[in-house]
């Protein structure tokens, strides 16, 4: 399509926010800044086309809510278009809309509900625990390997009920598929006996296709002796109507859960440590609340702590949406059959909604971030096991006093899609 | 754990009754995180159900109606005659917008 009275980014000088190799020095906050305050939404080019990008909270909100208008169905939720093949090959939870996606969607929520979460405390804990006190035992290290990448694949597998003997595979295996998110990959077309084309398998990697032969080996050793875990509950699970999950429905469930479960939640941890290593007066905050003697303050100010680390850390940075029928946003005609684009990293940093919103504010009062998505049907499936693997991680380093010190600059994940960490060094000292 | 919802409408400030549209809720939990005492999730549908009277403060409603990922949530003035629950939600009562 050519858009005429529209404004255009990245004409001349202006930083290509889809550059992968941008995000190598951070979010870029002028630039969306700078799209916040330009009315309407703004058409950016992209491939032979181009996209609208919504970047302000408002805007972002209104498109995500909208699923009917804003169809995940259509097209790809990534940036890129996929063929038709290919779309119906990887198709999991997230390229679904209403009712196929309400009824996929229900079949799984029960294992994620804020009651049923919260089962896996003590789990969630005893991991932080043991990966803490070994990190603070050497006086810190790489953060994202000795703390931020295992606990949340840990805490996954385990729900899954993949064997503790088979974890270091998986976290392979997911490693090579957040390669698949940038633009060069390590392992070539046929590794793990992949004999798929790259183009039908999720992040056209060849380590997708080891993880759906996992997930399905799995599936058929707990349909011969069920479990009490998740994979077990996926192979039994039977909606109303008495549909089940098809071949290719769970193994791209599976396939997710893995993937969601592991490189979200790690991104929101490396984020957050950097964040309270950068912020020592904020960290302190934190602590001292949680020395009250009142343990309400301590338990509110993890609650609030934790939406902040996820505000800050925003793993997820875009997610698309394609046009249904012809719509408007923000003054903006929008055709049928275009890409939106939902800047969550921008609608995160928002000034018209969040107060301040360059400083990490761990006592933030209205957080109404989009860590999760935007709202609507698309929200974020495990939220609250995100919130809780953040909040424990908090409290058991707030009640060990340990401090975060910066001794490197992070390697970024050169991604336009993950705001990934790849290593950081911290330093960790017990405070006196 | 169910937390007990006692409150009477004379203890809850600008007290309304939430309604849930079962259709729409797709289980994501919200409800049940910003108000345990009111909400639950159905452990075999993993459908939102009321527990109690299902009565909340103006200003809380609005907000778990607003943040309902499936919109599914409403809410109607005490004494409408229409009872809390999954049930006799008329078009256009209680609707936000």
């Amino acid at each position: 399509m050519t858009s005429t009275e529209t404004t255009v980014a990245s004409s001349g000088s202006e930083p290509n926010i889809t550059d992968s190799s941008l995000y190598l020095d951070g979010v870029p906050f002028e630039r969306f800044a700078a799209m916040r305050d330009t009315p309407g939404l703004v058409w950016h080019p992209y491939g032979d086309d181009g996209f609208w990008a919504a970047t302000r909270h408002e805007d972002v909100q209104q498109i995500s809510r909208d699923s009917e208008t804003f169809s995940s169905a259509i097209g790809h939720t990534n940036l890129w278009d996929l063929e038709a093949d290919a779309l119906e090959a990887r198709r999991s939870l997230i390229d679904t809309d209403a009712p196929d996606h309400t009824r996929l969607r229900r079949l799984i929520a029960k294992s994620f509900t804020p009651k049923n979460v919260k089962r896996w405390e003590d789990t969630v804990r005893a991991i932080a625990v043991e990966l803490l006190d070994d990190f603070a035992a050497s006086g810190g290290g790489d953060w994202v390997e000795k703390v931020a990448a295992p606990l949340p694949i840990r805490v996954i597998l385990t729900m899954l009920g993949v064997p503790v003997e088979d974890a270091d595979y998986l976290v392979e295996l997911s490693n090579y598929l957040v390669e698949g998110t940038g633009d060069e990959q390590s392992i070539p077309p046929d590794a793990f006996g992949n004999t798929t084309e790259l183009r039908l398998l999720p992040f056209n990697s060849p380590a997708s296709h080891a993880l759906f032969e996992y997930g399905e080996a799995l599936a058929a050793k707990r349909r011969a002796e069920p479990q009490d875990d998740l994979v077990t509950m996926l192979v039994q699970a039977e909606a109303e109507d008495g549909d089940r999950l098809t071949g290719s429905e769970y193994k791209n469930l599976f396939h997710l859960l893995v993937f969601a479960g592991n490189e979200t939640t790690r991104t929101a941890i490396s984020q957050g440590g950097v964040a309270l290593a950068d912020n020592p007066d904020e960290w302190r905050r934190i602590v001292s609340a949680r020395a009250d003697d009142d343990e309400a303050v301590g338990a509110a100010m993890i609650e609030t702590a934790t939406e902040e680390v996820l505000r800050w850390s925003t793993p997820v940075m875009h997610m698309r949406r394609t046009t249904s029928v012809a719509t408007e946003i923000a003054g903006t005609q929008i055709a049928a059959g275009q890409k939106v684009v939902m800047w969550y990293a921008a609608a995160n940093h928002d000034e018209r909604t969040f107060t301040d919103p360059h400083r990490f504010d761990v006592g933030r009062a209205e957080n109404p971030h989009f860590a999760f998505g935007g709202g609507g049907h698309h929200m974020c499936l495990g939220a609250f096991l995100a919130r809780l693997e953040v909040a424990i991680l908090l409290e058991e380093m707030a009640d060990r006093n340990l401090v975060l010190t910066r001794r490197s600059e992070p390697i970024r994940t050169p991604s336009n899609f993950v705001h990934g960490i790849l290593s950081v060094d911290l330093g960790c000292e017990v405070s006196p | 754990m169910i937390a007990e919802n006692d409150a009477t409408p004379a203890e809850i400030a600008d007290p309304v009754r939430m309604i849930i549209d079962e259709d729409a809720c797709i289980g994501g939990g919200v409800c049940e995180m910003l108000e345990e005492a009111t909400f639950l999730l159905d452990d075999d549908t993993v459908i939102a159900a009321i527990v109690g009277d299902g009565l909340l403060a103006r200003e809380r409603a609005e907000i778990v109606v607003d943040r309902c990922p499936g919109r599914a949530l409403s809410f109607v003035e005490i004494g409408s005659g229409l009872e809390a629950g999954t049930e006799g939600r008329s078009p256009g009562e209680g609707d936000e917008d």
